[in-house]
């Protein structure tokens, strides 16, 4: 009898392994939050730029480029084991279908007709970058 | 009308800045009296002679000298020769800053007194014949061309409304609020006001109201520091006892409560009168109001930093260099370095010479030695955590000529123009070279009929009578209101920086605020009427970068400016200055540059090129960086020794260069 119920645990463990996902959703883990660190290979330092991919294939975007306030995008994002493509709540693609590429706590994003790459690093992003008062929702650059 | 422009000539000609009526240092005079002379005895005061003593001098006077004795053998010579001459520090020693004093060599100054009847002509050649004697500066009387006229012909509009009669909403229930035009001008205060014309203070409370940890230093007329609406905002020396005649604090200074009275080496005072012409008017008083009269407390006026209504404004601080309308060198640098000693961080200063008599940056620092040393006594300390250093902020004038008086337009510090309510230059404002920045002085004439509202309503002292106000309180104009509104600016944009943490040298946060401006150039066509017709071409690009928008200001410390440039195309900046500001703020390029490693990784094979004062460069790989504009803040030129010029500072801005943008900006 003993035998038995392993064998049963053992079949339905391989089967859940089965359903964890489909093969366009592999486990990986892109989800969570990150913070754009470099471009080509620059450290970026013209502004600041978050992005949080939530399990349910959204995402949030939160910018501050050339504004006094960071900016937030959202949308959804497909993935696939090596592309990642999203559309914004406007309608509007991505700039393009990135390659990415998942390294402990690096995220690296790559244009591969430009082949311009952006490294993000996972990390929290600060409460106020997410609850700005003085947000400004999707406006173009102000220059006051 | 004769009469009209004859009486108005009058006023305006005697608008408040106090200027010192000294004629142009005769070089030849100089020349002819020898190295040593900072200045030659026009208007010199009786009575007193400033010195800088040598190295030696000061050792052997600081050993076994006294009041009366120098124990310098030479020096005592000359001093027998008059009784009762004395030889004493010019700045007072203060234990806590003793050793920076030392550092900035302020020690070497001392003053020798003697009897009124003394002719200090003569006692000047004894002692500069002296080989301890390196310099002679004679003390110089400021006399103040400033008088009060009341003209029958402006007409006094001021009921006295409550603010629930007249806008539907105010930041702040001070019921004289509606009538500060300059804090938000609606257009109704009379037919010549233009909406807009303001420095959006209104605005820049929703972001910052002050701090009362930061000091502004008022350099003027004594302060009334009793005025029900200034009191609570009164800087106050916790370590001094009042009136019990000791110097508590060890500062160099006896019962300096809310500050000290250096002309008169006593208490503060602002209601002194010697005859018509002598006479205190009220000036710090009214300029402490326009910085930080005590908002929501239901009396009065607001100040631009005057707090949020719990007691939390910036400090004002009464450092007293007029009284009666006297003034001299000795007190205003007394005044200057006390500043700085006790916790100062913005000198807010409506005086100045006028316009002409001194001409550029070298003879400001020659022939005027210890007031400039003490103001770069001040400009080196660090009194607040957002800035290291500190602010001097000067009036341009108010002698309507093409340039800025000095201190003012010395290139290191501020130097203000003033507009009136419908948005032109005052009637009476200085221009050109030299001025850095514009901000709202009043003009009672401006659109050609003389309204008391045209001016600036602000605190008055309570036992006066005002000429067109209600008691407390009086509309002045002149480049002396004009500069407490860039004052007060500062102090909101500082206490704004300490709220988040940053910091900045004395540069970076003037390069924000002279970026923080609104266009007044395209409207400089044509002619305006103020009290004479003003040809406004004549001041286009001459006010300095614009008029300081207190709003904009404080968002600018959150933004740097970013350009996105396309991958292999060229690149044409052709109004640099539309980074930072909407419309044509007068700005002058002088230099932009990136770091040789960017460049490259930019694929950049020459530095941005300047032309015509647009930029134009080329980035043939994608990337980003940072690339330094330096600009000149009023005017073409950058000052310098020999001319004067406007203040040259720097702007970062942010360069992204990718193949492609995205329609809505947004980055993925």
């Amino acid at each position: 009898m003993k035998t038995i119920k392993y064998f049963f645990a053992t079949l339905m463990l391989l089967c859940a392994m089965a359903c964890g996902g489909g093969s366009d959703t592999p486990q990986i883990p892109i989800n969570g939050d990150w913070q754009l660190k470099s471009m080509n290979n620059m450290p970026f330092v013209a502004g600041d730029v978050y992005i949080t991919f939530n399990s349910n294939a959204t995402f949030e975007l939160y910018q501050k480029i050339g504004t006094s306030d960071f900016e937030h995008f959202s949308g959804t994002y497909q993935l696939s084991a090596t592309k990642i493509l999203g559309k914004y709540t406007d309608g509007t693609s991505w700039l393009c279908d990135y390659s990415y590429t998942i390294h402990n706590d690096t995220l690296t994003l790559t244009d591969d007709e430009t082949s311009d790459n952006y490294v993000y690093e996972s990390c929290e992003i600060p409460e106020d970058v997410i609850s700005n008062e003085t947000r400004l929702q999707n406006q173009s650059k102000p220059i006051l | 009308m004769k009469k009209f422009y004859l009486i108005a000539s009058l006023i305006i000609a005697f608008s408040f800045s106090c200027t010192k009526q000294n004629e142009i240092e005769n070089v030849a005079t100089l020349t002819s009296l020898g190295e040593k002379y900072v200045n030659t005895p026009d208007e010199a005061l009786n009575g007193s002679l400033l010195v800088y003593l040598s190295e030696d001098a000061v050792k052997t006077i600081e050993a076994t000298g006294t009041l009366t004795r120098s124990s310098v053998g030479e020096i005592d010579m000359v001093l027998r020769e008059y009784n009762s001459a004395s030889i004493e520090r010019l700045f007072p020693i203060d234990v806590k800053h003793e050793a920076r004093t030392r550092e900035a060599g302020l020690h070497h100054w001392y003053v020798v007194r003697v009897p009124n009847e003394v002719q200090v002509e003569k006692l000047a050649s004894s002692l500069a014949s002296l080989q301890s004697i390196e310099r002679v500066e004679f003390n110089k009387r400021m006399i103040p061309q400033w008088k009060i006229v009341n003209d029958p012909s402006i007409e006094r509009t001021l009921t006295f409304q409550t603010r629930s009669e007249t806008r539907a909403s105010y930041p702040f229930n001070d019921p004289l609020l509606h009538y500060q035009w300059s804090f938000s001008n609606d257009g109704t205060i009379s037919e010549y006001a233009k909406e807009g014309e303001d420095m959006s203070i209104f605005s820049a409370w929703e972001i910052e109201t002050g701090d009362k940890d930061l000091i502004v230093s008022v350099c003027d007329e004594g302060v009334a520091y009793s005025h029900s609406d200034l009191k609570a905002n009164m800087w106050v020396n916790e370590d001094e006892i009042p009136n019990n005649g000791i110097d508590d604090d060890k500062n160099g200074y006896v019962d300096d409560v809310y500050g000290y009275n250096f002309q008169d080496n006593g208490p503060i005072t602002w209601d002194k009168h010697i005859d018509k012409s002598h006479t205190d008017e009220g000036h710090g008083t009214h300029v402490a109001g326009t910085i930080s009269a005590v908002n929501g407390n239901g009396v009065g006026v607001c100040g631009i930093a005057g707090g949020s209504g719990k007691g939390d404004g910036v400090r004002i601080m009464s450092a007293q260099i007029f009284s009666a309308g006297y003034s001299s060198n000795e007190g205003t640098s007394r005044a200057v370095k006390y500043s700085a000693d006790n916790g100062a961080c913005i000198l807010q200063c409506s005086f100045g010479y006028g316009a002409g008599s001194v001409k550029n940056d070298e003879t400001f620092r020659k022939q005027l030695s210890v007031e400039y040393e003490a103001y770069e006594y001040f400009r080196k300390a660090s009194n607040y955590p957002a800035l290291d250093g500190g602010l001097l902020i000067f009036a341009a004038g108010n002698e309507e000529q093409p340039m800025s008086g000095y201190p003012a337009g010395y290139t290191n510090y501020c130097s203000v123009t003033s507009i009136g309510y419908g948005g032109y230059p005052a009637g009476y404002t200085n221009y050109g070279p030299g001025c850095n920045i514009c901000a709202t002085g009043g003009d009672y004439y401006s659109g050609g009929k003389g309204y008391d509202i045209g001016g600036i309503l602000s605190t008055l002292p309570e036992s006066y009578t005002p000429m067109y106000g209600p008691k407390g309180y009086d509309f002045y104009q002149g480049t002396s209101m004009a500069c407490p509104h860039v004052s007060g600016v500062a102090a909101l944009g500082l206490s704004y920086a300490k709220r988040k943490g940053y910091h900045f040298t004395v540069p970076q946060f003037k390069a924000i605020m002279y970026s923080s401006v609104r266009d007044i150039d395209t409207r400089m066509v044509g002619t305006y009427m103020s009290f004479k017709r003003l040809y406004l071409s004549d001041f286009k690009g001459q006010m300095g970068t614009g008029l300081l928008d207190a709003y904009k200001f404080l968002l600018n410390f959150d933004n740097i400016p970013c350009l996105e440039i396309k991958t292999g195309e060229q690149t044409q900046i052709e109004s640099p200055s539309s980074l930072f500001v909407k419309g044509n703020a007068q700005w002058t390029i002088k230099e932009v540059t990136i770091s040789a490693s960017d460049m490259e990784k930019l694929g950049m094979t020459t530095q941005p090129q300047i032309i015509k004062n647009s930029i134009y460069f080329v980035c043939k790989k994608s990337g980003n960086a940072k690339m330094t504009i330096k600009f000149i803040a009023g005017g073409s030129n950058a000052g310098s020794d020999s001319k004067m010029g406007g203040d040259v500072f720097e702007k970062e801005v942010g360069l992204i260069v990718r193949h492609k943008f995205n329609s809505n900006n947004a980055w993925l």
